[in-house]
């Protein structure tokens, strides 16, 4: 494996926030880094290997999650079933379920944001947008979900 | 300002993007503003929460089977390679080995050439997403909408290549000007198989790719 740990986890991270349900997630993940092993000896370098690696996963994050059914549950295989606590878990499916009914453009920025150390200026560059529109997107999801969550 | 206008200062504050300055009039407004301190609440939680939910997750994965899923796909897709060419180096034997009539050669020809082309197809598209990813607006949504439409544009044609080609192969046979034991058994085993493998494409197709590309589309709306 070429990719360095941190960004294999901040990766799982952002699958999960993207497909709202951990089985999931693991798929996207490995369909992810696939397609970045095969992918690395083309890398031309345009971009930096991070933002090329989160934009393979969002795309394939969105392609897996598409690939259930409506009809298909999500499953309730959230993280926060274990030794974390009944609340937390309960918070956690929550939100991420809330998540899943975001449009992607929101569910993409907030995932991005929820990452740990990402700043606007890279999130800007990993979606190809300015950093203007990663703000308002932000805030639009932040409203949204607000209303989600009642 | 407006409350708006705040909240997306609290963004930026909770992002370490404010200028100090800014931050002094946003606590002004805070200490003034229920509305906005839900929302400041708000935000920090589902934050945390999102945060703690994919730390969790990163502690109960198992790395090692990821890792592993990770290299037999990789593996598998070399060996996807090396069918593909086995299979067309398969079909030359067998032409030159067993000197078909041309009937034969033209039958079989048109069996192989699109069902190579369709899986060439497949390898190219199953990796494109590492490839196009470099492109700098390539996570916009814009452009994975026109992706799709890309491949939901394919995968019709496709369908329509399926069809000419099972009536390419059908029509001689019942205007009888090719009867089928008018071809050696090896040409015929071989156009059958190349049938049911064009019309179990064709059913792929129709029933759970184009669902599946419509869902993408859907699933990348505003």
């Amino acid at each position: 494996m070429t990719f360095d740990a941190a960004l294999q986890r901040r990766l799982l991270s952002l699958c999960l926030h993207l497909c709202g349900n951990a089985a999931d997630a693991e798929d996207a993940l490995q369909e992810t880094l696939l397609a970045l092993h095969v992918g690395l000896p083309r890398f031309r370098g345009e971009a930096s290997i991070d933002t090329w690696a989160y934009r393979v996963a969002m795309r394939v994050a969105l392609r897996i999650k598409a690939r259930r059914r409506p009809e298909e549950p999500p499953g309730d295989d959230l993280p926060g079933a274990g030794a974390a606590g009944i609340e937390a878990s309960a918070d956690a499916a929550r939100v991420l379920r809330a998540m899943a009914r975001l449009p992607a453009g929101q569910r993409m920025v907030l995932s991005l944001f929820a990452i740990e150390g990402m700043k606007h200026g890279e999130i800007a560059r990993v979606l190809g947008i300015p950093e203007g529109t990663v703000w308002s997107r932000l805030h639009a999801a932040r409203k949204r979900l607000q209303a989600e969550l009642g | 300002m407006t409350c708006d206008d705040y909240e997306t200062w609290l963004e930026q504050r909770l992002h370490g993007a404010l200028a100090p300055e800014e931050s002094a009039a946003l606590d002004a407004h805070l200490a003034a503003c229920p509305s906005c301190r839900t929302y400041a609440g708000l935000a920090r939680g589902t934050e945390r929460t999102m945060q703690a939910a994919g730390a969790e997750m990163e502690a109960r994965i198992d790395w090692e089977r990821v890792r592993g899923a990770v290299l037999r796909g990789s593996r598998r897709y070399w060996l996807e390679h090396w069918v593909g060419l086995g299979w067309m180096a398969l079909v030359a034997a067998v032409l030159v080995w067993k000197r078909l009539p041309w009937e034969a050669v033209v039958v079989t020809l048109a069996a192989s050439l699109p069902l190579f082309a369709l899986a060439t197809l497949h390898v190219r598209r199953r990796f494109a997403a590492a490839r196009e990813a470099q492109k700098d607006d390539a996570a916009s949504l814009a452009w994975m909408r026109a992706e799709i439409e890309v491949r939901l544009r394919e995968r019709r044609h496709a369908l329509f290549l399926h069809v000419v080609l099972c009536a390419c192969m059908a029509v001689p046979f019942i205007l009888g000007i090719l009867p089928p034991s008018g071809l050696p058994v090896t040409a015929r085993v071989w156009g059958l198989a190349m049938l049911a493998l064009v019309l179990g494409d064709a059913a792929y197709g129709v029933w759970i790719d184009l669902p599946r590309l419509l869902r993408e589309r859907d699933e990348l709306r505003e």
